[in-house]
C-alpha cells in the first residue's frame, strides 16, 4: 500500500528507450478519434499523482491547448464522476475535455487517460517541502478563498467532492494572474494523493486508497490547511514525517498544531480556525465561509481539545493519553492488545481515567460482538479492531494491516488486487461486519450509512459463496464500479465495460500465449457486477469442475448474453477460442453423426463471431432430447442384437442336438424321396425290359 | 430345434391298435400273395431291426432305412411277378446271396444316409448361424461406432439431463 509520502506529483521517469521503440513512442496515440496524445512530449510540470502528463491536441478544437494525464497508479480513476465534473464551468477548476482508455504504444498496453485544458501558469508549489513567496492575506481572502470556495460548492452541488486540494495541486490560471485553478482530482480515488498534512486526522489515519469519497467538510479542511501553507509560503510542519504530523494533530488538534509556531493576521485567524476544526460538526461549512466572505463576522470557535486520560495508558513503551492514540497503538500490536483487552485493562482505563462511560459501554459491546462472522485464527485481530472502533469511532477501520473508511474499502481492495497483495483481510473485514459496528458507534448518524450497511450485508452474502461470480473478485467491482477488470489476462487492456471486456478477450484469443479459459473469477465478477440481469443460475455450473460440458455451455451462455446486451456484434477470435475448448460439449451428444454435424455447424457460425448462435446449436433442448431418445433406442437395439448373437452361438455349439433333431427328420425325408424315385425308376426300367 | 423336438410329448401307444388293424387287413392279402409276402418279409428284416432299436418317437431311423430297404426289394418283387409269382421262384431268389446283398445293401445305404445327412444338415445350419452372427455383430459394431461404447450399458444408464437451466431445476 502506498503511503502519502510516496505520492507526489512527479511519478518515476520512464526508462530510456532507443531505436524503433522511440519511433513507436513518438507517434501520436489516438483517443477515439477525438484527441491525439504525444507520448514523445512529456510535460513534467503538469504531472499528477495519478500519472505522467503528456502534450495532446483535440482533433476538432485545435485552438484549445490541452494536455493528457496518462494514469499509471494501481488504483482506479474516478470515472463515475467525470461526466459531472466536465459539466462544471468554473475558472478555478481545470476543464476536463475528454477521457478514456487508449492503446499506449510506448508500453504496448492500454492506459486510462484524462484530457484537461492546459493551465496558462505554473504550479503554485512544486512540492510540500518547497518555500515560496508568501501570499498576502488580502490576496487569499479576496481572490483565492472565494474562487476555491465557489469551485468546491459547484462540485458539491453535483454530488462530488474534490479530494485533491493541496498547495501542490494548484496552478496559476495565467502567468501574470493571481487566479488559481485546482489541478487534476479525477485520476485517482479521493484523497489518494493528499499528504497527511491536508487531510483530516481520521482520513490521515487511513491508507491513501482507503479514505473514501469523503465530504465537503473534508475539502474545506484541506482548503484551510492549503490557505495556511500559501500564506506562510511554506509547510509549517515540513520537518516532520507523516507519523509525527498525525501524532501532533491528535495531541493538540490541527489548528494549534499547525499555527503554534506562526503568527497569523487577524483576518485569517477566524476562517482558518473554523476550517481546521477537527470535529466535522463544528467545522465551518460552505455557507459559514460564504457568510464570512460577505463580511459577517462570527464569534471565533475555540479549538476542541481531545479528552485526555487523568493518567497515561502504558502500552508497548508508549504513554498514551487519548483514546484515539490508544486505539491506533492497539491496532498496531494486536496480539499484545488482545491480552490487555481481555484482561479488562483498557476498559478500566477508559472508564476510570478518561471517565467516558459511553465509550466504556461501546467497548463492552465491541468485546461481546467480536465473534460476529465466525471465530477463526484472526479472532484477536477482530477483537482489537472492534475495540479500536469503540475507542475512536470516526477513525478508519483498522484490521490486519488495512486501514480504511467503510466507504473506502473498494479502492483499497482494488489497489491490493492490482498489486497482487493478499486480500484475505479484506474478505474477513466484510464477513466480520466491521462496517456495521462502525456505523453503530458513530455519534452523528448520516443517512448514507443505511444503504452502505445494506450493501455490506449483500457483500457478505456474496462472500459466503465460493463459486465463480462470487467472492472477493466480485466484491471489488461491486464496491468500486469504476475499477477496470483486474483479471491477470486483462490487466493490460484496461477494460471498463462488458463490451470492452469481450473485445479484449477477442484480441487475446489471437495470441499464442493466451490462457486456458477466457473466463476466470475476475472476468465473471466483473460481468455479474456490470450485468445485473444475468441469470445467476448460470453461475452454478461454471463452478463445477466435474461437469466440463455444462461448465463450458454456461461460460458461452454468459458471454453470449453479454454480447447480446452490450456488444460488440462480432467476436470471431473469441468464438474460435471457445470452440477449441468445446470438446466436452460435443461429447455430450452421444451420436457420432450428430456430434460431427454439431462441430461443423459450430465451426461455421464461429466464423461469424456471434456467441449466441453457438449456444443455440449446442444447447438445443430438442437436439439433446432427440439424441437421448436415440441413445436409449440404440441401447435397446444393442441388447436385442446381443441376445440374438448369444442364442445363435449357443445353438451353433450344440451340433449333436441339431443332428438328433432336424437332421434325422431331414434324413428320413431325403432318403424317402431318393428311395421313392429310385424305386419308380427301377420298376419302370424292369417293366420295359420284361 | 432339437430341444423343441425333445420336449414334444411322446405319442400315445394307440399306434399299436392301428398296426393290428393294418395287419388284419393285410393278412388276407399276404396269404393270397404268399410268394411276395415271404420275399418282402425276409427282405425287410433290417427295417424291422431299425424299428426296434430306434428310440426316436418319430422313428426316423426306421423310415430312412425302410425306404432304402424297400428300394432294394422292389426289383425282386417285380421280377417275381414277371416270372409267374410262385413260391419256388421266391425261394430260388432267397437262395441267391446276391438277392440278400442287394436288399440288405440298400438297407445299409439307408443307415449310411441316416448317419451322414444329419451331420451335413448340422454343418449347414452351423455355417448359416455363423453368417448370421457375423451380420449381427457388424450391426452391433455400427451401433458402437455411432453411439460410443456407453451403448454397451457399462456406463451410467441415466439419460442426459436436458438443457443447462432445466438440469438445475431438477
Amino acid at each position: 500500500m502506498a503511503s502519502s509520502a510516496d505520492l507526489d506529483e512527479k511519478p518515476a521517469p520512464p526508462p530510456p528507450r532507443r531505436g524503433a521503440e522511440m519511433m513507436a513512442t513518438s507517434s501520436p496515440v489516438d483517443l477515439g478519434g477525438r484527441c491525439e496524445i504525444m507520448p514523445g512530449t512529456p510535460i513534467p510540470a503538469l504531472d499528477s499523482v495519478g500519472g505522467t502528463a503528456f502534450a495532446a491536441r483535440m482533433s476538432r478544437d485545435r485552438k484549445t491547448e490541452v494536455f493528457a494525464i496518462v494514469t499509471d497508479r494501481p488504483v482506479p480513476a474516478r470515472i463515475e464522476m467525470m461526466a459531472n465534473y466536465r459539466a462544471i464551468e468554473n475558472p478555478a477548476i481545470l476543464r476536463l475535455m475528454d477521457w478514456g482508455a487508449v492503446d499506449w504504444t510506448p508500453e504496448g498496453k492500454k492506459r486510462f487517460v484524462l484530457i484537461y485544458e492546459r493551465p496558462g501558469g505554473r504550479r503554485v508549489m512544486q512540492d510540500m517541502g518547497e518555500t515560496r513567496e508568501p501570499m498576502s492575506d488580502d490576496q487569499i481572502t479576496r481572490s483565492l478563498m472565494p474562487s476555491l470556495l465557489f469551485a468546491l460548492r459547484e462540485m458539491n452541488a453535483r454530488g462530488m467532492t474534490c479530494g485533491a486540494i493541496r498547495p501542490t495541486n494548484l496552478f496559476q490560471k495565467d502567468p501574470a494572474s493571481p487566479v488559481v485553478t485546482i489541478g487534476d482530482c479525477l485520476s485517482t480515488p479521493v484523497g489518494y494523493g493528499q499528504p497527511v498534512l491536508v487531510e483530516t486526522i481520521e482520513r490521515g489515519l487511513a491508507q491513501p486508497a482507503g479514505r473514501g469519497p469523503g465530504t465537503i467538510a473534508d475539502d474545506l479542511y484541506a482548503l484551510g490547511v492549503t490557505l495556511l501553507v500559501l500564506y506562510l509560503g511554506r509547510n509549517p510542519l515540513a520537518d516532520l514525517d507523516d507519523e509525527s504530523i498525525l501524532k501532533l494533530k491528535m495531541d493538540k488538534g490541527t489548528y494549534p498544531a499547525l499555527t503554534s509556531q506562526v503568527r497569523l493576521p487577524q483576518s485569517l485567524v477566524e476562517p482558518l480556525r473554523g476550517l481546521m476544526i477537527d470535529d466535522p460538526r463544528q467545522r465551518w461549512s460552505v455557507s459559514d465561509l460564504d457568510l464570512w466572505l460577505q463580511g459577517r463576522r462570527m464569534s471565533p470557535k475555540q479549538p476542541q481539545v481531545p479528552r485526555r486520560g487523568a493518567r497515561p495508558f502504558e502500552f508497548q513503551g508508549e504513554e498514551l493519553m487519548h483514546c484515539r492514540a490508544l486505539a491506533r497503538s492497539l491496532t498496531r500490536h494486536s496480539a499484545a492488545a488482545a491480552a490487555l483487552i481481555e484482561r479488562g485493562d483498557v476498559e478500566k482505563w477508559v472508564r476510570r481515567s478518561v471517565g467516558d462511560e459511553a465509550r466504556g459501554e461501546a467497548m463492552q459491546t465491541a468485546i461481546a460482538s467480536a465473534g460476529a462472522g465466525g471465530r477463526g485464527a484472526s479472532q484477536e485481530d477482530k477483537l482489537v479492531t472492534r475495540v479500536s472502533i469503540a475507542l475512536d469511532p470516526p477513525s478508519p477501520i483498522r484490521y490486519r494491516g488495512i486501514s480504511v473508511m467503510p466507504d473506502g474499502l473498494g479502492a483499497a481492495l482494488a489497489e491490493a488486487l492490482w498489486q497482487n497483495s493478499g486480500v484475505q483481510p479484506f474478505a474477513e473485514f466484510v464477513v466480520a461486519q466491521f462496517p456495521h459496528f462502525w456505523v453503530n458507534c458513530q455519534t452523528d448518524f448520516r443517512p448514507e450509512y443505511v444503504p452502505m450497511v445494506q450493501a455490506y450485508d449483500g457483500y457478505r452474502a456474496l462472500l459466503e459463496h465460493v463459486g465463480m461470480g462470487f467472492g472477493i473478485e466480485r466484491i471489488v467491482y461491486e464496491l468500486c464500479p469504476s475499477c477496470p477488470c483486474l483479471s491477470p489476462q486483462l490487466r493490460d487492456h484496461y477494460v471498463l465495460s462488458p463490451a470492452e471486456l469481450l473485445s479484449a478477450l477477442d484480441q487475446i484469443a489471437t495470441k499464442p500465449n493466451r490462457g486456458r479459459d477466457p473466463v476466470d473469477r475476475h472476468v465473471l465478477g466483473y460481468i455479474t457486477t456490470h450485468h445485473k440481469k444475468l441469470n445467476d443460475r448460470l453461475l452454478v455450473p461454471l463452478s463445477n469442475p466435474h461437469d466440463p460440458a455444462r461448465r463450458m455451455i454456461a461460460m458461452i451462455t454468459v458471454l453470449a448474453d453479454v454480447q447480446n446486451r452490450f456488444g460488440p456484434a462480432r467476436l470471431p477470435n473469441l468464438c474460435g477460442w471457445l470452440v477449441a475448448l468445446m470438446d466436452p460439449v460435443f461429447k455430450r451428444f452421444k451420436n457420432r453423426e450428430t456430434r460431427e454435424r454439431m462441430k461443423a455447424e459450430v465451426a461455421n457460425v464461429a466464423r461469424d463471431g456471434v456467441l449466441d448462435a453457438i449456444v443455440r446449436i449446442v444447447d438445443n433442448v430438442d437436439a439433446i432430447r432427440a439424441d437421448d431418445k436415440g441413445f436409449l433406442a440404440a441401447m435397446r437395439q444393442y441388447e436385442s442384437l446381443t441376445r440374438q448373437i448369444e442364442k445363435l452361438r449357443s445353438s451353433a455349439n450344440d451340433k449333436a442336438a441339431m443332428a438328433d433333431g432336424a437332421g434325422r427328420q431331414i434324413a428320413a425325408v431325403v432318403t424317402s424321396i431318393i428311395a421313392g424315385l429310385t424305386m419308380i425308376g427301377t420298376v419302370l426300367y424292369m417293366l420295359r425290359l420284361g | 430345434m432339437s430341444a423343441a423336438l425333445g420336449k414334444r410329448p411322446p405319442r400315445r401307444r394307440g399306434g399299436g391298435g392301428g398296426a393290428l388293424l393294418l395287419l388284419l387287413l393285410l393278412a388276407p392279402a399276404g396269404l393270397m400273395m404268399m410268394p411276395t409276402s415271404v420275399l418282402v418279409l425276409a427282405g425287410l428284416a433290417p427295417t424291422f431291426v431299425a424299428y426296434l432299436i430306434d428310440r426316436d418317437p418319430e422313428k426316423s431311423a426306421a423310415l430312412t432305412v425302410g425306404a432304402m430297404n424297400l428300394c432294394g426289394i422292389a426289383p425282386f418283387v417285380v421280377r417275381l411277378w414277371q416270372r409267374g409269382h410262385e413260391m419256388g421262384i421266391t425261394l430260388q431268389m432267397l437262395a441267391d446271396p446276391g438277392t440278400w446283398l442287394i436288399m440288405f445293401g440298400a438297407a445299409a445305404i439307408g443307415w449310411l444316409l441316416y448317419f451322414f445327412i444329419p451331420q451335413i444338415v448340422a454343418a449347414i445350419i452351423s455355417l448359416r448361424n455363423e453368417a448370421k452372427i457375423k451380420e449381427l455383430e457388424e450391426r452391433r459394431g455400427l451401433l458402437i461406432a455411432d453411439w460410443g461404447p456407453e451403448i454397451m450399458g457399462k456406463g451410467d444408464d441415466k439419460p442426459e439431463p436436458v438443457g443447462l437451466i432445466d438440469e438445475q431445476s431438477e
